[in-house]
């Protein structure tokens, strides 16, 4: 990368954004979280499809079902999410800095890296050598590669933003921190119960890395993000920056004992599970304050999210994120818990948070990007629509539907009915599962197809420096 | 929104997630000292916790250094920063297309 070329507005010093950001990187990102989006659909789709004792790949060891499942939450973690952030915040963290990432090479080979850990990762899944610690199914092999490779990216992020001079804005904080948690979160969920703690200790521990996965990794990468992009499509900043940082130190000091809140009833002593029910209600104050914030921000403004797609996308995730958090508020009292534990609530519940929210988030980030980065318009604007009312119409009909199966099925376990009436009843909730979860990825097909005619009619050449953002396509400005 | 009214909100929403917050934390840690203290089953129960407490202690250091630098001053500040910089990114580009 060049040094910062300088250019006098205003009479300010403003480096120029190809000085700063590795648009392709972006783009490469987008398609490798693209791709695996795809597999993890299909995987979903297989599972739903077994669910109804309709599996299309039956006796075929490598192909089994439980298999699948793990390549479908897998994929979904490491390889859509995951990516997608990353590709995100080559294009967020120098534009907020100021400031290139640490090493343009150093990012390819992370970008590469990456690839291989997660392809590594659904191969290791399906020869039968997964970990058996639930989304750290990662093969016990993998996991030094895994840590290097996280190590790399907050070494390659983190420099810029530690460079940078303070006060830092709240998306920065939430990029820092996620940085450093996503290591140790991941170290602590693979190592731990692998190599040091067993019995009840790892459970609770294995509570923990599931819970602070999406609490610390997924949410602060999503809300940095949206404290980025919500203000830049409004055209106004935060409402509050002080009530974000509430935000900010409330997730940091609340969120890190919560795992246990899903091992109520547990061998764990019951003052731990109580504490865990604690700090989930105090961190729902939080989620407050970070709702109250985003709806502020818009407020006298909110036709705009009817008219701006990528605003729509995003808050329709806010929308969905208090919806999951209100479930969290039910979920977390011992007992709501006795009737919904181990029913499709939970996976309706998954579905939500983790499609509904930061999945639309990201697409929504995505629908924003890809034009401005390859300078022309999609393709065909209104298949992007389509991709958002078939997206988030398919993921409302799946998880309301997932949330209601589930308390049928808890109803039937409390009247001691036989395991086979639960099974019975449950049988036309998975059909729909199945209906809404095809639409979401019809959706998703579309978007890609989109994608591609895109970039195929962008003239834009990635070998020339040219201008990053210009005259702002599409949905942007 | 005036700064005041930014500055009174803020102070309320703390109070309002810090007591509870101060009162659960000294209950749990009382309790930790009697789970060390007494029932050897119980003790497993101090890996999360002890995890917990790492983590809070790295976060009260960072809390503690941020406000010395002064971050808390001008609460509304790199929030203004961060918009006008991107409002110059946009110019910047639409002047380079235009040439
Ligand atoms: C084509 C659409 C999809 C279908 C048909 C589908 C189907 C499924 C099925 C059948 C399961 C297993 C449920 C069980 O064990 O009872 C599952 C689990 C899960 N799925 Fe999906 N899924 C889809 C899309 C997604 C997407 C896009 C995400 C995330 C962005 C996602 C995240 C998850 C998670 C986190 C779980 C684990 C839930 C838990 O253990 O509680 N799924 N999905």
């Amino acid at each position: 990368m060049t040094s910062a070329t300088n250019s006098s507005i205003d009479g300010q010093q403003c480096p120029r954004h190809e000085d700063l950001v590795e648009d392709r990187l972006v783009l490469w990102y987008f398609v490798a979280a693209l791709t695996f989006m795809t597999i993890s659909m299909l995987a979903g789709i297989l599972m739903g499809l077994q669910l109804l004792r309709h599996n299309p790949l039956p006796a075929i060891e490598v192909l089994s079902p439980g298999r699948w499942r793990m390549v479908h939450t897998n994929a979904i973690a490491y390889g859509f999410l995951a990516n997608a952030f990353l590709g995100i915040m080559h294009w967020v963290i120098p534009r907020l800095t100021l400031r290139p990432v640490l090493s343009n090479p150093l990012s390819y080979l992370i970008f590469f890296a990456w690839q291989a850990v997660v392809l590594a990762t659904a191969v290791g899944i399906l020869f039968g050598q997964a970990q058996g610690v639930e989304w750290g199914e990662t093969p016990v092999w993998i996991d030094p590669f895994a840590l290097l490779g996280l190590l790399l990216v907050a070494i390659n992020f983190g420099a810029p933003i530690i460079n940078a001079p303070g006060p830092l804005y709240v998306t920065l904080w939430y990029y820092l921190a996620a940085l450093v948690w996503t290591f140790l979160t991941y170290a602590m969920g693979n190592l731990l119960p692998e190599y040091f703690v067993c019995g009840s200790s790892a459970g609770a521990v294995g509570g923990l890395f599931i819970h602070d996965l999406v609490g610390l990794f997924v949410t602060p990468l999503g809300w940095g993000m949206m404290y980025y992009f919500v203000p830049i499509l409004l055209k106004r900043p935060m409402w509050s920056h002080g009530l974000s940082l509430v935000g900010f130190w409330g997730l940091a000091f609340f969120y890190p004992l919560q795992g246990i809140h899903h091992f109520l009833y547990t061998p764990i002593p019951m003052f731990l599970q109580y504490g865990a029910v604690l700090s989930t209600i105090a961190l729902e104050f939080v989620v407050l304050t970070v709702i109250v914030n985003f709806v502020g921000t818009l407020y006298g403004t909110g036709d705009l999210v009817l008219r701006n797609l990528p605003l729509r996308y995003f808050y329709t995730g806010i929308l969905f994120y208090f919806l999951t958090c209100l479930q969290c508020a039910l979920q977390v009292t011992l007992t709501f818990q006795a009737l919904i534990h181990f029913t499709d609530w939970v996976v309706g519940h998954a579905h939500m948070v983790m499609f509904g929210v930061f999945s639309l988030w990201q697409l929504g980030v995505m629908t924003y990007l890809v034009p401005r980065i390859l300078k022309t318009e999609w393709y065909n604007p209104k298949w992007c629509e389509w991709h958002y009312w078939a997206s988030s119409g398919g993921l409302l009909v799946m998880a309301s539907d997932l949330i209601l199966g589930g308390l049928f099925q808890g109803w039937s376990w409390a009247a001691l009915q036989p395991w086979d009436a639960s099974i019975h009843l449950s049988i036309p909730f998975w059909s729909v599962r199945l209906v809404a979860g095809l639409v979401m990825f019809a959706a998703q097909i579309l978007f890609v197809v989109n994608f591609y005619l895109t970039w195929r009619k962008s003239t834009r050449s990635f070998s020339v420096t040219v201008p990053a953002t210009g005259a702002a396509p599409a949905f942007g400005q | 929104m005036s700064a005041h009214r930014t500055h009174w909100l803020t102070k309320i929403v703390f109070a309002l997630i810090l007591t509870p917050a101060i009162l659960g934390f000294a209950n749990k840690f009382l309790d930790l000292v009697l789970v060390v203290q007494g029932d050897e089953d119980g003790a497993f129960a101090v890996t999360p916790i002890v995890n917990y407490l790492l983590a809070t202690a790295g976060f009260v250091c960072l809390l503690l250094w941020t406000a010395a630098r002064g971050a808390f001053q001008d609460l509304d500040g790199p929030s203004r920063v961060m918009f006008e910089n991107e409002q110059r990114f946009e110019k910047l580009a639409r002047e380079t297309a235009l040439d």
